[in-house]
């Protein structure tokens, strides 16, 4: 493991892109942020900015409105970038199936490295999904390009 | 049943205000039907909304508000019915009025309450791209939820355009 | 002086309807202000038609999962309305306490983040601490942490225990005694008060004539809130006082809502002291012919779902109007004239669902001097995409 993997490792600061769900999701990954949960003491911070953050954590259903916004961040993002869907409309589109205005998942508009189901899913949930991809990026996972 | 006998005890200042209202349109107003103490549904003639709506308004000026504007696609009928709903808040008269009309299917034409209500702005930009429904004198007539690229000449929620895939069940 | 515009989003905080807004700015303040919504837009009320009462309750619970409670009650009164049923006594003490409850939550939630807006990061996390209190007592009454599906057609999905009855009724009043010092703290604090008073006014008769609804329009001293003026469930047998504030500022609106979460918490014991026995549902037919009408006082102000059913299972019409929507015509009124750096404030303000810690994006538009210029995304993408 080299330095700049180890670095990677220990501080993944995440970009919240919240796209058309409910917003459970976005209050669960806010809760996480939160005492109770707290996950900063794994040195995961929350970035304003596409240009700071290693991971996309993307919550609810695309919309076709939102797709390209999306597609626009997540390029803007450095390389090597990692995206996780949270939630079940994030992940299939949930409710939303169906609707001419939505697409089903997020994996139609840019590639997905973890998937956290559930409606929404707990802030325990969300924190596994985090440390699944941290055990991910250990073993040499490198964001879309597989 | 229970949520009829409501009806009954309505309070006497609102059967007032009602007849009241009656007596200024005539016969502008096709009927009106009491719902509950605290809601009425006007059946009112095409093209009077902006004359009673600015009237409500005028008289309540510190206490009422448009709720919102709703269309609904009578396709069997050949009409849309336009629903303005404005709610009275005063203290010893509150009542939820539905006032409704018609408009024929072919040609959706109304006049704009904008200049009336300002708050109106928005829900008819969003009735026009949804149903179609052209609000005369509006000043800006546009899109609101629809995607940027999405047709002009089609309006997704009425009856004949059908969008909706179905979904395969997974199990 | 020339103007420049700068959009705000939209990728941006405003969740569960993200508006991109347009700002005319000259120098530092604020001149126009041109929203564009629609982001969100998931096409929620054409799914509605496709969909029975039982799965459009579900649909209607995700139009926003942070007021899920008043989505559904709402829905499950406008369906009723439409069926004739009349819901049994215990569940509508049920569904109150469950009502306010995510009144609670969310305008808890809001706090926080209006403090984490200005830069007071304690008061975010002391807020958001207590707030998972709520969440925890949330759960156990309902069996979820925020999509609940507690309200059902026709009644409640779960009663409520002696010891849980027990357990709300220690635990809320430890909590009205934190409110009661951070509502100090927010009339004294200078980091708060400095940023918020006198930030974002706007008239009663103003908003009025705008339609804004709740919280936003209760700080302009205009008195309208669902519960008094136009009693759903059983509020009419509730005793509780209308909270308004006569500033109209920024301060004003989130006062009236720490205000409300002691209010509610008096509500939500009186509520619990007075539940009466009996069953907690009742059954309502598949098929229905009517017109029904719900209208509840969300967190964030008015909710209304208005459905039209012509027999079969599924309904002809469901309109639904969110309070945010219904605020937006409002807040764009209230950023004239104030500075850049208001613009989260004020706009945190209406409690358009901020539930996100980060902030704006802003980006900023060089405009050639002297001309009044526009730009779509699209035209910005073209030109400085490449850079």
């Amino acid at each position: 493991m080299g330095i700049v993997q180890w670095a990677r490792i220990k501080s993944p600061w995440i970009l919240h892109f919240p796209s058309p769900g409910c917003n459970g999701c976005d209050i669960e990954v806010l809760a996480a942020l939160t005492p109770r949960y707290d996950v900063e003491r794994f040195g995961i911070l929350l970035k304003p900015s596409p240009r700071h953050a290693d991971i996309l954590i993307v919550t609810g259903a695309v919309s076709k409105q939102v797709a390209k916004r999306l597609k626009r961040i997540y390029e803007q993002m450095p390389e090597p970038k990692f995206v996780i869907a949270v939630g079940t409309c994030a992940v299939n589109g949930n409710v939303f199936q169906g609707s001419p205005f939505v697409y089903e998942g997020v994996d139609r508009v840019i590639p997905v490295d973890v998937y956290i189901p559930g409606c929404p899913p707990r802030p325990e949930a969300i924190i596994h999904g985090i440390v699944t991809l941290i055990k991910k990026i250990k073993g040499g996972g490198n964001g879309g390009k597989k | 049943m229970a949520a009829k006998s409501k009806v009954r005890n309505v309070p006497e200042k609102v059967s007032r205000f009602l007849e009241e209202l009656r007596k200024e349109f005539k016969d502008k107003i096709l009927s009106i039907k009491v719902l509950t103490p605290i809601r009425a549904e006007v059946k009112i003639a095409r093209n009077s909304h902006k004359q009673i709506i600015k009237w409500l308004r005028d008289r309540f000026a510190e206490s009422s508000y448009l709720v919102t504007i709703n269309t609904v696609d009578y396709i069997d009928r050949g009409d849309f019915e336009l629903q303005y709903e404005i709610q009275l808040a005063e203290d010893d008269l509150k009542l939820h009025l539905t006032l409704k009309m018609d408009i024929p299917r072919a040609n959706p034409e109304v006049e704009t309450i904008t200049d009336v209500v300002p708050g109106a702005l928005l829900y008819e930009c969003e009735n026009y791209e949804m149903f179609g429904v052209r609000f005369i004198g509006h000043p800006a007539l546009g899109k609101v939820f629809l995607p940027e690229d999405w047709p002009d000449n089609v309006y997704p929620l009425r009856k004949e355009v059908k969008l909706i895939k179905k979904v395969k069940k997974v199990r | 002086m020339s103007t420049i515009s700068l959009i705000i989003g939209p990728q941006h905080p405003a969740l569960h309807e993200a508006e991109r807004f347009l700002f005319k700015v000259e120098g530092e303040t604020v001149i126009d202000v041109i929203p564009r919504i629609g982001y969100m837009h998931r096409g929620i009320e054409k799914l509605m038609e496709t969909k029975t009462f039982v799965e459009g309750l579900y649909l209607a619970e995700r139009i926003c999962g942070i007021c899920n409670v008043a989505h559904t009650l709402c829905f499950a009164e406008a369906v009723e309305q439409a069926a004739d049923v009349e819901v049994p006594p215990r569940a509508k003490y049920l569904r109150v306490i469950a009502h306010e409850f995510n009144r609670l939550h969310s305008h808890l939630l809001l706090l926080g983040v209006a403090a984490e807006l200005m830069g007071f990061e304690t008061l975010f996390m002391l807020f958001w601490r207590d707030r998972e209190l709520v969440m925890s007592l949330f759960e156990e009454l309902t069996g979820n942490r925020v999509i609940s599906a507690y309200v059902r057609v026709g009644g409640v999905t779960r009663d409520i225990s002696p010891t849980l009855a027990d357990k709300i009724k220690d635990k809320l009043p430890k909590l009205y005694k934190r409110i009661e010092r951070y509502k100090k703290v927010l009339s004294e604090d200078p980091t708060f008060t400095t940023r918020t008073i006198d930030v974002g006014y706007i008239s009663g008769s103003k908003l009025l004539a705008l339609g804004a609804v709740g919280p936003t329009i209760r700080g302009s001293g205009v008195k309208i809130d669902l519960r008094y003026t136009d009693p759903y469930e059983v509020y009419d047998e509730i005793p509780f006082n209308v909270i308004t504030y006569k500033e109209g500022d920024s301060w004003a609106r989130y006062m009236v809502r720490i205000d409300e979460c002691l209010e509610l918490i008096n509500i939500v014991l009186y509520a619990l002291d007075h539940l009466p026995q009996g069953p907690i549902c009742t059954k309502v037919p598949r098929t229905i012919e009517g017109e029904g009408e719900g209208r509840v006082e969300a967190p964030r102000g008015e909710l209304l779902h208005h459905t039209i059913w012509r027999g079969g299972v599924t309904p002809w019409r469901h309109r639904v109007r969110t309070p945010t929507y219904a605020n937006i015509p409002g807040v764009c009124e209230m950023f004239k004239g104030y500075h850049v750096a208001d613009i989260p404030i004020i706009l945190g303000s209406i409690d358009p669902c901020f539930a996100c810690t980060d902030r704006t994006t802003v980006m900023l538009l060089d405009v050639e001097s002297g001309t009044k210029k526009t730009m779509t995304i699209g035209e910005i993408k073209k030109k400085y995409w490449r850079r």
